[in-house]
């Protein structure tokens, strides 16, 4: 794949384009057909402007002891409870198994803290925006970025951009859809808090309500038992319940673009200092194609389902 | 203490938080919207409630050994489901029965839902009325017998009208309690208007709209308490007629 030689490239450019190589970075996940307007603002990381750099490589306000942690000496990461593959694998973030674990020990590294030094804290969606001081130094939970979200919390730059997909099962009647129209009729299902159900009320717009769920589990219960007809998903989730939970019963009919793309950041407290530094360290596993790496190992690849429009 | 609040150091941010008349607005027309669901559930559910509770009440009153199984069958029945948590009910109902596969089951998750509410409440309802039931003194009863008419006649016209008088308070009560967990019915995946507003506040990162759910809810309930307030003076009244002493 094209893949190597974007990290030959890399390499060759060298650590002091960081910055650069960042930005390239986000033209290239293949899930995604938008460039997401977020990612045009490059993270003010590592420029030749600034001389010296701290152990880690990053500037010398990320240095691991001047790092603006909540427990001095730990990185305190923190997820749902369930959390689910192949973000979280098993249900346990503290094995590294899993996209988003993986991603965390990665920034834990580049931030220069040994595994031993990661905490995670078990933080429910709601409680992830919720008022007051947070328990976590991040939130890693697929929580997309966008402008109202940020009159809450502050947001690293995006660690991966997805695109929707609809999941239904195989023998529906809506199976061999080809368009977004061709969904109307479709009694959907997506999670709540999702960028995925805002997708599906306004793209595809169906003639009835699209119904909502607390998680992904209790949508594919309604989409088994015929309660509804598909689920609207991110693809690497529909992916996944397609493959393990409903072991190819079903069916991913196609992705399509959330409105104003998908870009999942890291949550930190609003004004948080730590975010400058996440989005250094975000920027030093893109440049080091590590990030890109993880995305491949954990995340299926999108070219079984085509692109609806 | 309201001053404690209005000055403490977080107020800023949960005014912004969960008083923002922007988004109140913005959210109203979905969650009012969800609430006539409520309110058609409520409704729904109340009047089967009502039925099922005294059918239960009354089998578990049956003194005919012949109505034994009857007997026992109400007997476990309130004790199940009075046992278990209603949203584990709901979502029993909701998600586990059409998994069986059963032709005749409902597809209608409102539909499930509110079978798994009327199978809750019916529990409490049913022990509610036992209770009425039980408060009315056998003499009642006995003096009903003398009078000719039969077991039925007796419960039908002497002391059901009685017991039931007397259990209105407790049953608007459970009235109450009911038009709040109608809510739980969204786990299965209708917007209510309690979904809505989450819906809306985790899109937007604000808990207002949950306010204005709250809000709706409250002008229902109230209402309500002050009924059940209001029958209970009057029972009061008419069960000291005969003149204080």
């Amino acid at each position: 794949m094209k893949r190597t030689g974007f990290l030959l490239t890399v390499l060759v450019v060298s650590a002091v384009l960081a910055a650069c190589g960042g930005d390239d970075e986000t033209v290239e996940p293949a899930a995604s057909t938008v460039v997401p307007p977020a990612s045009t603002e490059v993270p003010p990381a590592t420029t030749e402007a600034v001389p010296t750099t701290a152990a880690n490589g990053l500037s010398p306000a990320c240095a691991k002891e001047t790092l603006a942690v909540k427990t001095a000496g730990k990185l305190t990461a923190a997820t749902s409870d369930p959390s689910f593959p192949p973000y979280v694998m098993d249900n346990d973030p503290t094995t590294g198994q899993g996209f988003e674990s993986a991603v965390a020990y990665a920034m834990a590294e580049q931030f220069g803290f040994t595994k031993d030094e990661v905490v995670w804290e078990k933080v429910a969606f709601e409680e992830s925006y919720a008022p007051g001081p947070k328990k976590f130094d991040f939130d890693i939970n697929q929580v997309s970025i966008t402008e109202d979200r940020k009159q809450a919390v502050a947001f690293s730059d995006p660690y991966y951009t997805t695109s929707q997909a609809i999941l239904v099962m195989a023998e529906s009647t809506f199976a061999g859809a080809a368009s977004l129209a061709e969904l109307k009729d479709a009694k959907l299902g997506s999670q709540i808090g999702t960028s995925s159900l805002e997708a599906a009320k306004d793209v595809i717009a169906p003639s009835q309500e699209v119904q909502v769920y607390n998680d992904t589990s209790t949508a594919t219960a309604a989409l088994r038992n015929g309660q509804i007809d598909g689920i609207v998903v991110d693809l690497p989730t529909a992916l996944f319940i397609n493959a393990v939970e409903l072991e190819f019963a079903g069916k991913v009919v196609g992705q399509f673009s959330a409105p104003g793309g998908d870009d999942w950041g890291l949550l930190s407290e609003k004004d948080s200092a730590l975010t400058s530094c996440l989005n250094e360290a975000l920027a030093a596993l893109k440049a080091s194609g590590k990030l890109e790496a993880l995305t491949t190992e954990w995340m299926s690849t999108s070219a079984e389902a085509p692109v609806l429009q | 203490m309201l001053l404690a609040i209005v000055t403490s150091p977080g107020f800023e941010d949960v005014q912004r938080l969960f008083f923002s008349w922007e988004h109140f607005s913005e959210a109203f027309p979905d969650v009012l919207r969800g609430f006539w669901l409520d309110v058609k559930l409520f409704v729904a559910v109340e009047i089967v409630v009502l039925v099922l509770g005294l059918a239960v009440a009354l089998a578990r009153l049956a003194r005919s050994p012949a109505l034994t199984p009857l007997r026992l069958g109400a007997a476990v029945y309130t004790d199940v489901f009075r046992g278990l948590p209603t949203i584990l009910v709901v979502f029993l109902i909701g998600f586990g029965v059409p998994a069986l596969g059963f032709g005749f089951v409902p597809d209608d998750v409102v539909v499930l839902g509110a079978i798994a509410l009327a199978l809750s409440y019916g529990a409490y309802v049913a022990e509610v009325y036992r209770a009425g039931i039980a408060s009315v003194h056998p003499s009642q009863r006995s003096a009903a017998r003398a009078l000719g008419l039969t077991q039925p006649q007796a419960m039908r016209f002497v002391i059901l009208p009685q017991a039931v008088r007397r259990v209105v308070p407790p049953l608007l009560n459970d009235f109450i309690s009911l038009q709040k967990d109608v809510a739980l019915v969204s786990i299965l995946g209708p917007l209510e208007a309690f979904r809505q507003a989450q819906v809306y506040a985790s899109l937007k990162f604000n808990f207002t709209p949950l306010l204005a759910a709250a809000l709706l809810y409250l002008c229902v309930t109230i209402p309500l308490s002050r009924i059940v307030d209001h029958l209970q003076a009057k029972s009061e009244r008419e069960r000291a007629a005969g003149g204080a002493v």
